[in-house]
């Protein structure tokens, strides 16, 4: 995995109200046009952010989720999964 | 010629506007009020920002190591930081000498003409000028995606810097501003429990407080390895932009630091070059 969509996402999601609206109401569908893998779409749907760290996703960007608790994340749930996490190479 | 007076160093949280009114009684407010005096006493025509950007004006599809913005005019911030609306001058002919100067010794800048500035530009000018009316030159350093440009090439381009200042056929007296943190965790496996921050090294924050205070630059140049900064946290490369502001200062100690925040490794600091 590149990560960058998922970069890519998280920056939009920073910046573009319509698209953080769509994944509140239903994010699968939100994000099912994103040229994401298998795994970085599951990641994202389960609130897997250790895993999408390890992937590469940069924890600046990666961290805005938790600004709108976008795909069930809030800050104390970031926290506690992210907390085992390795550093990707 | 332009004249380097005053160099300045200062965190850039974007909490701050929110949470510490200009002329409140907290200790940050009356920090950046004391560092204000300097800048202030300077009389600057121009202020060079030395800033990272955190993917507000740029993004990975084309992340600059070194920009500098080359326009008549900004605005921000342009991320979501409570604050007030500014629309910036920019000083186009300080941009355009530091530009041509800097590519004539090696330091190929991307050029931003269109821009708006997040937090780490707008949070400190908030607290030390009055309305952001003094015309700015925002340089951006790359202080947070791998990999980083190492710390003596930072120290070079400060020295580039001053020496472009120096060389402007204009009789104006220019301030150098770096902003950042030197140990700050963002959204990664070393923030606090429940929250989206932590300092994960205060001791590195206290270690290069204490080289600044000592003028010791050289060996802060050596020290500060990406893997140095990495492990003060996945923005401790914000030092970067400090360590271009001291390779405008030379061997000069500040003339005014603020003791060493133990809590959140926040450091205050204020050169004064005046010849």
């Amino acid at each position: 995995m590149s990560a960058y969509q998922v970069n890519k996402l998280c920056h939009r999601l920073y910046h573009d109200r319509s698209l953080r609206d769509a994944v509140k109401a239903n994010p699968a569908k939100a994000i099912a046009d994103w040229p994401l893998s298998d795994a970085e779409r599951t990641a994202l749907l389960t609130g897997d952010v250790r895993q999408l760290y390890e992937s590469g996703v940069h924890p600046f960007l990666l961290g805005h989720i938790t600004r709108w608790d976008l795909f069930g994340v809030t800050a104390a749930t970031y926290a506690e999964r992210i907390k085992d996490a390795k550093d990707p190479n | 010629m332009a004249e380097l007076v005053a160099a300045i160093g200062v965190p850039h949280s974007p909490h701050y506007p929110s949470q510490f009114p200009k002329d409140g009684p907290e200790h940050t407010s009356r920090t950046y009020r004391a560092v204000k005096d300097h800048l202030d006493a300077a009389r600057a025509d121009a202020i060079v920002v030395i800033a990272n950007d955190h993917f507000n004006t740029f993004f990975m599809n084309n992340f600059p190591t070194f920009a500098i913005g080359v326009a008549e005019a900004a605005f921000g911030p342009n991320d979501q930081t409570r604050m007030p609306h500014y629309d910036l001058t920019v000083h186009a002919e300080l941009a355009s000498h530091v530009l041509k100067v800097g590519m004539n010794e090696g330091f190929d800048f991307a050029v931003a003409q269109e821009f708006g500035v997040d937090h780490a530009v707008l949070v400190p000018l908030y607290y030390l000028t009055d309305g952001v009316k003094t015309p700015v030159v925002p340089i951006w350093v790359n202080a947070f995606v791998k990999p980083l440009p190492s710390a003596r090439r930072c120290y070079a381009l400060g020295q580039m810097l001053k020496s472009a200042i120096g060389s402007l056929p204009r009789d104006m007296r220019v301030a150098v501003l770096a902003t950042g943190h030197f140990s700050l965790e963002i959204a990664g496996p070393r923030v606090d429990p429940g929250e989206r921050h932590g300092t994960p090294d205060i001791g590195w924050s206290k270690h290069v407080h204490r080289r600044i205070k000592n003028a010791e630059i050289t060996d802060l140049v050596t020290e500060a390895t990406p893997e140095r900064m990495w492990k003060a946290g996945n923005i401790g490369g914000e030092l970067l932009n400090w360590i271009v502001m001291l390779g405008t200062v030379g061997t000069a100690k500040p003339c005014y630091l603020a003791d060493h925040d133990d809590a959140d490794g926040h450091t205050f600091a204020a050169w004064s070059l005046r010849q």
